[in-house]
């Protein structure tokens, strides 16, 4: 029973950590609590289009050992026809060359180019502490998913190639 | 011991570190920023040692978050020839990782593992270090998956499509 009763704690602490994620967002966002593959996830988007914003981000919280693991996903494309995505697959190398927080995922079936990154936190961290790493965490992936998105731009209208891009080496 | 600059930083992870690797040194890297050097066996090569390079990072912008740094080169120097089959196996691993990511640097030719996460000074040393302990222990995890079957391809042994089916086939599973 005491194994049962710390596993629902847990559980509590993260969807603890979900609930003071939302208290960070104003007007500007909208924010989904949905469940992915029974995960609690926040699915945050932008209320209008919005260039230095990616398609949206979804964020979620699950255990690792005696810590959390807290896991942000930014969808850059979405929706991409099979050449593009092929394109895309093989920029990705290049693209993650000097990415040193996170990386980008193609995921080739959806034709959806994601930004994911995650960090480890322990139980111990003083709110505070986490929201400040959380918000800052945030405005990285955000801005990095969005950089490279207006970067890839031109090759998903078609107004360049992959192999331009390489050999251009504007990555 | 109180904590005023990476260098302090740098100590403390040391102290941590020190006693699950071979060798922990705290020396200058070749950007001229001071760097926790740590050696230890390989996660996927027992007769071999990897480096890990972790160290503290701050913006001269006071409202920026500090942030820690973790670099593992698992190989260095790669044939060209081989290049875009590696490319291709770190695309597919990268789709099972979580903390950090693999890339290959072309200039070098080297395969690295890297991870980085912002911490908050008024954390306890205790929850900065074991943050980077935990992530380091995820990467090895990474690695450990991914090394044997990138080694194969440098070595001509495999191609990128045949290391991504062997490690679909063995369920993509972690170590």
């Amino acid at each position: 029973m005491a194994r049962k009763k710390k596993t629902e704690e847990n559980g509590e602490w993260e969807k603890s950590l979900l609930g003071s994620i939302i208290t960070l967002f104003d007007d500007n966002a909208q924010l989904t609590a949905e469940e992915i593959e029974g995960k609690p996830v926040i699915v945050i988007e932008p209320m209008e289009e919005n260039e230095s914003f990616p398609e949206d981000v979804t964020v979620s919280v699950e255990r690792l050992g005696g810590s959390s693991q807290v896991s942000l996903m930014a969808a850059v494309f979405t929706g991409l026809p099979e050449d593009r995505a092929a394109d895309i697959l093989r920029l990705l190398p290049y693209i993650n060359e000097y990415v040193v927080f996170g990386h980008f995922d193609l995921l080739r079936d959806e034709g959806a180019l994601f930004f994911s990154y995650s960090f480890i936190m322990n139980g111990t961290w003083p709110m505070e502490s986490f929201l400040r790493v959380f918000t800052q965490t945030f405005d990285e992936v955000t801005f990095t998913a969005a950089d490279r998105r207006e970067m890839l731009l031109p090759l998903i209208r078609g107004e360049t190639t992959a192999d331009k891009m390489i050999e251009d080496d504007n990555f | 011991m109180e904590i005023n600059t990476s260098a302090d930083y740098l100590e403390v992870l040391r102290q941590a570190l020190e006693p699950s690797v071979k060798q922990a040194e705290v020396e200058i890297g070749d950007d001229g920023v001071p760097k926790l050097f740590c050696v230890n066996t390989s996660p996927f090569d027992e007769s071999s040692d990897i480096t890990y390079m972790i160290w503290p990072e701050t913006d001269e912008n006071e409202d920026t978050l500090p942030m820690m740094n973790i670099v593992i080169e698992l190989f260095g120097s790669i044939d060209a020839s081989r290049s875009d089959d590696v490319r291709a196996f770190l695309n597919e691993m990268n789709l099972y990782v979580t903390i950090g990511g693999f890339s290959y640097i072309r200039e070098t030719g080297s395969v690295m593992s890297s991870h980085a996460f912002y911490f908050d000074p008024a954390m306890t040393l205790g929850d900065i270090t074991a943050a980077a302990a935990k992530s380091l222990g995820e990467m090895e995890a990474d690695i450990a998956a991914a090394g044997a079957l990138t080694a194969k391809i440098i070595s001509g042994e495999m191609t990128g499509a045949e290391a991504i089916a062997a490690f679909s086939g063995n369920g993509g599973d972690k170590g």
